[in-house]
C-alpha cells in the first residue's frame, strides 16, 4: 500500500486477537490493510462477528491492536502515548449503533452536548452558539436540550449523537451500524442527513453496516469483511456491478428487496468457517467454487482493476467466478 | 370465504396498562389467515404487530392487558378457552418462533434434548421414539448431526433458529407464528431460513403468520400481507399486489423509504413526524398528521374498503378507483 | 384513569422515615427538650422507675434516662455518620478507580478487600481500635476503615456494569480523560445505589459503635452513648430492666427505620422493583360504546 497524498486514515497489517480463557484466542481482525481517502464515505460490510466493529474501533484507537499500525494524516497513532494522542482524538469521532445508550442517562441532552465543547476549553458563548448551529444542521429544535435521553426517540438521539461527533469539527468519523436500530422511515431520514453532511462539510467517514442496500445508497467505496479479513474492496459502483469474491456475490444475492426473489447461495454459516479454518482461505468451507489451493493457502488482497482489490485465488485479474 | 380461514380475528383490541397509563396498543384489528398460506404482518416498532401475535397465543400478561374482540382458530374461540385448554393448544396446534432464540431455548439442554422435551410435553411417545423423532426433525431443518449434543450458547444464531423451528413444528402445528424470525440473522443465513420456512410450510400444509418490519423479507416469503400502523391494520392484500401497487399512503411511504438501486444520489423519501402515542383512541385517521394527502375527511377514522383482494383503510382510496389517489 | 391501580405509595417507608426524622430532631434538640442536664445527678432518685418525674426512670446515679438517651443519640448518630462518611471518602473513589481501570490495580485492591472482609467487621474494628487508641475518635476511625472493603466491592461491581455501557464508550471516543469519565459519568449513574448502601451502612454503624461502646472501647464515661448506656444498664437488669431496655429499643428502632427507609428508596429509584400497575379484576373488558363503534366500522368494511 502506498501512502497516497489524499489518504486520511491508513491501516497497515492491523490485527486484534481477543483471548478467550487461558489458551484460546480469536482473531477478530486479521491483518487488514486499508486506506481511507479524504472526503467521502467508506462502507464496511460483513456479517455479525466478522470483526467490522472491532476494526472501526482499532482505527480510532479505542482498542489497542495486537499488531499493525494505524496512520492518521500521516501520523502513526498506534505508537503515540495517551497524552500525545489526545489532541488527535478530537478529530476522530464515533457514532454508535444504540442511540438510546449513547448518552449519559443522568444528564440532560443539553449538558451532554455542551460538555464536549467545555471540556476542550471553549468559552461559554461559543459553546452555546455551536450547539444551536449543530442542532440546526441536524434539524432538531432547541427545546430538546432540556430533555433527558429517555424522553427522546431513537432517531432524535442518533441525530444528536452525530451532532456531538462533529462538535469539534472532526475530520474522520466511524459510524458503527448507526441506522440498524431504527425503523425504516427514520433510517431514511438519517441516511439523508449523512448525505447532507458529506456535501456540506466534506466529512470522511467509515460507515459500518450489515445492510448492503444502505451501503449501496450511501457509500462511495466499500470493503467487504469475512471472519476478520478484508476479502474485497472497490468503488461502490464497481462492487455492485462487478463483485468478484464469491462471498460478496452471495451477500449481494441474498439481500432481500421488495419485488426481487433471492436465492440461497451459501451453505452453512460463519461458525462452520471459524471451526474448520486451517491454513487456507477463511471462506473455504462455505465457498461453492472452492479449489484445493484454497484449502492450503490463504489468499491475499490483490488488485484486479483500478481500485478494485480481491482476496481470492479463483478471481483472476480479468474475470471472477460468477455464481 | 370464512371456511378457508384457519384463523379469523375480528375487532381485536388490546389495552395495556403501563406505568404512564393505559395504552390502546391495538384497536379494531380484523385479520383472516387462510389455510396453507403465509400471511405477513408488517409495521414499524410499536405498531402493535407483536401484540397481535401475542394475543393469538394468549401470551400477554394477565391483569396488565385487556383483550376484547374474537379470535377464531379452526372452530374454537381462543379468547373463551380456559388457560388449561389454551396450554394444550400452545406448542401443539399453534406454535411460535421468536427473533432471539436464546430466550426461548433452555440454556441447560442440548439441541436434541430441547426437542425431546417438547415432544414429551405434547405427545406420549416412548423415549426411543422421541429420540428418533428429534433426530429426524433436526435433520429436516438442516441442523448438522454432529452438533446435536451442543448447548444453545455453543451454536450460531442461524443454528439456534433452526432448533427453534424444529421445536415449533415438532407437533405438526396448524398455525406457526413467526415473530421477526430472521431479523437478528445475517443475510446469507436469512436466505437459508426463509427458504426453510417456505419448504416446511409446503410440506406440513400449515399456515404461517409472519411478523416482520422488512418489506424485502415479505417479498420473499409471504402470500398475503397486512400493514399495521399505530394499532390498526391499514392495508391488506396479496403480497405481490401490495408491493407493486401499494394504496395506503403509509404503505407507499414505507416502501419508498427503502434505499435501493446503485449510484442513486437523490434523497430518499423520508416520512416526517412520528406515530401517535396511543393513550387514547383518536377520532381522526391515525396517519393523517404525517400524511401528505390529509384533508377534512381525514378527521374521522377511515373504514376498511375492499376492492377485489385489496383492503385499504383510507378516505383517499375509493372502492371504484382502485389503484390510486 | 380510574382503572389504573398506580404504584402503591410506600407507606411503611414513609412511616419509617417520619420516625427516623423524629428521633434525629429530638436528639438534635436535646438541650431544648431534655428535662434535666446531661450529667445532672440526683442520688435520691437512684434507679428510680419510670414516672412523671423521670419519664424512662433514672440510673444508678439518679441521672434521668430520657435525657441521657437524647444526648446519647447525638453522640451515636453523629459518630455513625462519621463512620460512613469516612468509609465513603476512601471506598467510593477506590471502588470506581479499581473497577474502571481493572488490571493490576484492581487485583491488588480486590485481594486486599477480600482479606479484610474475611474478618468480621467488629473484630477488625477491635483490632484497629487498639491501633488508634480507645475512645470515640478511635472507634469512629476504626469502624470507618472496617466498612471500606464492602463499600469498595459494591462500588466496583456497579462500575463494572456501567463501564461497558455505550455512553461510557461514547465518552471515551469523544476524548474525555478517564478521571473525568469516572467522576462525571460513571459516578452519577451509580450514585443512587451507593446512597442506599450508604444509608444501610449507617444502620450497621450504629449497631457496631454500640457494640464497641458496650465493650468499653468506644465512648468513655461520663459521655452518654446508646451502646455505653446499654452496657451500664446490664448491671441492673433485674432491679431496673428499663436501663438496658430503653437504649436497646432506641438502637433497634433507629436501625429498623433506616433499613425500611432504604428499602423504600431503593424501590422508588429502581422501577424494576416496583409492582407494575394492573387492571382491576371486576372491570368490564371494554367500554360498550367502543365495541359498538368498532362493530359499526367492521360492518361497513364488509359492506353490511
Amino acid at each position: 500500500m502506498t501512502k497516497g497524498k489524499n489518504a486520511l486514515v491508513e491501516a497497515i497489517e492491523i490485527s486484534k486477537q481477543f483471548r478467550i480463557g487461558k489458551n484460546r484466542a480469536i482473531k477478530a481482525v486479521n491483518g487488514i490493510s486499508l486506506t481511507i481517502r479524504k472526503g467521502g464515505i467508506f462502507g464496511l460490510v460483513g456479517e455479525s462477528g466478522c470483526g467490522k466493529s472491532t476494526f472501526g474501533r482499532l482505527l480510532l484507537r479505542l482498542i489497542e491492536p495486537t499488531s499493525g499500525k494505524v496512520f492518521f494524516k500521516g501520523t502513526d497513532i498506534t505508537s503515540l502515548s495517551n497524552r500525545e494522542f489526545s489532541p488527535i482524538r478530537r478529530s476522530m469521532q464515533m457514532v454508535f449503533q444504540d442511540p438510546y445508550g449513547s448518552f449519559n442517562p443522568k444528564m440532560r441532552i443539553g449538558s451532554s452536548l455542551k460538555e464536549v465543547g467545555k471540556y476542550f476549553g471553549l468559552s461559554k458563548e461559543s459553546v452555546t452558539a455551536r450547539v444551536s448551529e449543530l442542532l440546526e444542521r441536524v434539524s432538531l429544535s432547541e427545546d430538546l436540550l432540556l430533555r433527558s435521553p429517555r424522553e427522546l426517540s431513537g432517531g432524535q438521539l442518533q441525530r444528536l449523537a452525530i451532532a456531538r461527533a462533529i462538535f469539534n469539527n472532526a475530520d474522520f468519523i466511524v459510524a458503527d451500524e448507526p441506522v440498524s436500530a431504527l425503523d425504516v422511515s427514520v433510517q431514511a431520514q438519517l441516511l439523508n442527513l449523512f448525505c447532507d453532511l458529506r456535501e456540506s462539510t466534506g466529512l470522511t467517514m467509515l460507515f459500518i453496516s450489515h445492510d448492503i442496500s444502505v451501503i449501496n445508497y450511501l457509500c462511495d467505496s466499500v470493503g467487504v469483511m469475512y471472519l476478520g479479513r478484508l476479502v474485497e474492496t472497490a468503488d461502490t459502483a464497481d462492487l455492485f456491478h462487478d463483485a468478484r469474491h464469491p462471498y460478496t456475490q452471495a451477500l449481494l444475492a441474498s439481500a432481500p428487496l421488495p419485488g426481487r426473489k433471492i436465492k440461497v447461495v451459501l451453505p452453512g454459516d460463519a461458525q462452520d468457517s471459524a471451526e474448520t479454518v486451517g491454513a487456507g482461505c477463511e471462506f473455504y468451507s462455505r465457498c461453492p467454487p472452492r479449489s484445493d489451493k484454497c484449502k492450503e493457502e490463504a489468499p491475499v488482497l490483490r488488485r484486479v482493476s483500478g481500485t478494485h482489490c480481491v482476496a481470492c485465488h479463483l478471481c483472476g485479474a480479468s474475470s471472477g467466478y460468477v455464481i | 370465504m370464512e371456511n378457508d380461514n384457519l384463523l379469523t380475528i375480528r375487532n381485536l383490541s388490546v389495552e395495556l396498562m403501563t406505568a404512564r397509563g393505559v395504552v390502546h396498543a391495538i384497536s379494531g384489528v380484523s385479520l383472516d389467515i387462510y389455510r396453507g398460506n403465509i400471511h405477513g404482518l408488517v409495521g414499524e416498532s410499536g405498531c402493535g404487530k407483536s401484540i397481535t401475535s401475542k394475543s393469538i397465543m394468549r401470551l400477554l400478561p394477565e391483569g396488565r392487558a385487556r383483550i376484547s374482540g374474537s379470535i377464531d382458530f379452526d372452530g374454537s374461540k381462543l379468547l373463551a378457552l380456559s388457560e388449561k385448554q389454551m396450554a394444550k393448544l400452545r406448542g401443539a396446534e399453534i406454535s411460535m418462533i421468536f427473533q432471539e432464540p436464546m430466550t426461548s431455548l433452555s440454556p441447560l439442554k442440548t439441541a436434541r434434548a430441547q426437542l425431546e422435551g417438547a415432544l414429551a410435553n405434547h405427545t406420549n411417545l416412548s423415549r426411543a421414539e422421541r429420540r428418533f423423532r428429534a433426530e429426524n426433525l433436526l435433520e429436516r431443518v438442516g441442523f448438522p448431526r454432529d452438533r446435536a449434543k451442543r448447548y444453545p450458547f455453543e451454536l450460531s444464531g442461524g443454528m439456534r433458529q433452526r432448533v427453534m423451528i424444529a421445536q415449533a413444528i415438532s407437533c405438526n402445528p396448524k398455525l406457526l407464528i413467526a415473530d421477526e424470525p430472521t431479523t437478528a440473522l445475517d443475510v446469507t443465513i436469512q436466505a437459508q431460513i426463509l427458504a426453510l420456512l417456505r419448504d416446511l410450510q409446503n410440506e406440513y400444509g400449515m399456515s404461517v403468520l409472519f411478523v416482520t418490519h422488512n418489506f424485502g423479507v415479505v417479498s420473499q416469503i409471504c402470500d398475503r400481507v397486512s400493514v399495521m400502523y399505530a394499532g390498526n391494520i391499514v392495508e391488506t392484500a396479496a403480497a405481490e399486489e401490495l408491493l407493486s401497487n401499494p394504496m395506503h399512503p403509509y404503505t407507499r411511504a414505507l416502501i419508498g423509504c427503502i434505499p435501493r438501486g446503485s449510484g442513486q444520489r437523490d434523497r430518499l423519501f423520508a416520512l416526517p413526524g412520528s406515530p401517535p402515542l396511543l393513550y387514547e383512541i383518536p377520532d381522526a385517521c391515525r396517519f393523517a398528521p404525517r400524511c401528505k394527502y390529509a384533508d377534512e375527511q381525514c378527521l374521522s377514522a377511515p373504514y376498511h374498503r375492499t376492492t377485489g383482494t385489496h383492503t385499504v383503510a383510507c378516505h383517499h382510496v375509493s372502492a371504484d378507483s382502485a389503484g390510486g389517489i | 384513569m380510574k382503572t389504573a391501580n398506580m404504584a402503591r405509595p410506600p407507606v411503611v417507608a414513609i412511616i419509617a422515615g417520619a420516625l427516623l426524622a423524629l428521633i434525629i430532631i429530638a436528639c438534635a434538640a436535646a438541650p431544648l427538650i431534655a428535662p434535666y442536664g446531661m450529667s445532672e445527678q440526683n442520688l435520691k432518685d437512684s434507679l428510680a422507675s419510670p414516672s412523671a418525674k423521670h419519664l424512662l426512670g433514672a440510673d444508678k446515679m439518679g441521672r434521668d434516662l430520657f435525657t441521657r438517651i437524647l444526648y446519647g443519640g447525638r453522640v451515636t448518630l453523629i459518630s455513625a455518620v462519621g463512620v460512613v462518611t469516612l468509609s465513603a471518602v476512601i471506598g467510593i473513589p477506590l471502588g470506581l478507580i479499581s473497577g474502571y481501570f481493572g488490571g493490576m490495580l484492581d487485583a491488588i485492591v480486590s485481594r486486599f478487600c477480600d482479606m479484610l472482609i474475611a474478618f468480621p467487621s467488629l473484630l477488625l474494628a477491635l483490632v484497629l481500635v487498639f491501633a488508634f487508641g480507645r475512645g470515640l475518635g478511635g472507634a469512629v476511625v476504626a469502624m470507618g476503615i472496617a466498612f471500606v472493603p464492602m463499600l469498595v466491592r459494591v462500588v466496583r461491581s456497579l462500575t463494572l456494569v456501567e463501564k461497558n455501557k455505550t455512553y461510557v464508550e461514547a465518552a471515551r471516543s469523544i476524548g474525555f480523560s478517564p478521571m473525568y469519565i469516572i467522576f462525571k459519568h460513571i459516578f452519577p449513574n451509580c450514585a443512587a445505589t451507593i446512597a442506599v448502601q450508604f444509608a444501610l451502612d449507617l444502620g450497621y454503624a450504629i449497631l457496631s459503635l454500640a457494640g464497641l461502646s458496650f465493650l468499653g472501647l468506644g465512648v468513655q464515661p461520663p459521655t452518654a452513648d446508646w451502646g455505653a448506656m446499654l452496657s451500664e444498664g446490664r448491671d441492673f437488669l433485674l432491679p431496673a430492666p428499663w436501663l438496658a431496655l430503653c437504649p436497646g429499643l432506641v438502637i433497634v428502632l433507629s436501625v429498623l427505620c433506616i433499613n425500611t427507609l432504604c428499602d423504600g428508596i431503593q424501590q422508588y429509584l429502581d422501577p424494576a422493583q416496583q409492582p407494575l400497575p394492573s387492571f382491576r379484576r371486576r372491570e368490564k373488558p371494554l367500554e360498550a360504546a367502543e365495541v359498538r363503534a368498532a362493530n359499526l366500522k367492521e360492518g361497513a368494511a364488509r359492506g353490511e
